[in-house]
């Protein structure tokens, strides 16, 4: 029976979290696009999930000899969605994690945040110049046109995204912020 | 000549770092020399690295080296495939290691350690000799 749920994440690993608890409840992700995650029947546990974000499309000749390496390695790809790629391997072969030192596992992070902080940067470049367009449009006495009020809406709107993204990234940054210190003292 | 000689498998390796034409002259024995880069560039090898780097002194594949891995460090080690896979590419890009022809047949691509990499290796493991007695000498104790 297959199962689709719509759930939307910002943050990969409480979505990985959750896809294990799913996991752990005998229903298997096999199929995942943006927020459409569909599920199968499966035994308990049977499998361990693991998102990681490639770095370049699932079509690239390098994402491809990566993913290919993986399942060499008994890592099956289930989906990909845009560079996120869906990827479980059976409990029964032990423990599953991708990355395993801080160089890598710091290199993955920076990845995503970089993905991640571009949205923040649009909206907030794009907000700035809304707002100021509109504001100096009432000092010069409305020289530039009579969509002041539109500008000035859509600025403040666009900051206000432009927040939100940066508050959504803060727990990814201090995550990093960690990882390098750490780095400082061990591997 | 300057340097240090060693020898790594019947390979007389050279370690140095400038060699001109007056170190060298007629009627010397052929010898291969590894230029090491500056000990700034150096530096140490990760656990991972250096762990992969000995597993491959045998011709190894992929999933073999992760097992062999956790077995040389009792459990301790456990690489992920996404590690070993970069390191894989770093290593076959600095030449330490090479891809051995498989038959078409064959999926798993098996990687073997080069004269190159064996010299690394050995560099590390002076680097960690060095540490080791450093550290027997101030901490004391005595391995089994």
């Amino acid at each position: 029976m297959k199962y689709i749920v719509h759930k939307a994440f910002w943050d990969y690993e409480k979505e990985e979290r959750w896809l294990n608890e799913m996991s752990a409840k005998g229903l298997a992700l096999t199929d995942c696009s943006w927020m459409r995650h569909v599920f199968a029947d499966a035994p308990n546990n049977e499998y361990i999930y693991r998102l990681e974000l490639l770095e370049k499309l699932p079509t690239h000749p390098e994402s491809m000899a990566y993913l290919r390496f993986l399942e060499e390695n008994g890592v099956e790809c289930v989906s990909t969605s845009g560079r996120w790629a869906y990827l479980r391997k059976k409990s029964s072969e032990g423990s599953f994690d991708i990355y395993t030192d801080s160089n890598s596992r710091l290199k993955h992070y920076k990845r995503i945040y970089a993905c991640s902080s571009v949205l923040m940067w649009v909206e907030l470049i794009a907000g700035l110049a809304n707002l100021i367009t509109g504001l100096v449009n009432i000092n010069v006495g409305y020289k530039l046109g009579n969509f002041t009020a539109g500008n000035i809406i859509l600025g403040v709107t666009m900051l206000l995204l432009a927040i939100i993204f940066f508050l959504w990234n803060l727990p990814l940054y201090r995550k990093i912020k960690r990882l390098k210190q750490q780095k400082a003292i061990m591997e | 000549m300057k340097g240090s000689f060693f020898c790594v498998d019947n390979y007389i390796g050279l370690r140095y770092n400038n060699i001109t034409d007056s170190d060298i002259s007629d009627g010397d024995l052929a010898v291969e020399v590894f230029i090491l880069p500056e000990s700034s560039e150096r530096g140490a090898l990760t656990e991972a690295v250096f762990y992969i780097l000995l597993s491959l002194y045998t011709p190894m594949h992929g999933y073999g080296i992760m097992q062999n891995v956790s077995r040389l460090s009792g459990g301790r080690v456990n690489l992920g495939a996404g590690t070993l896979y970069g390191a894989l590419n770093t290593l076959l890009e600095k030449s330490w290691i090479h891809a051995l022809q498989t038959d078409k047949d064959s999926r798993k691509k098996e990687y073997v350690i080069t004269p190159l990499g064996q010299t690394a290796a050995q560099a590390e493991m002076e680097r960690l000799k060095e540490l080791l007695e450093n550290a027997r000498q101030i901490i004391g104790g005595q391995l089994q």
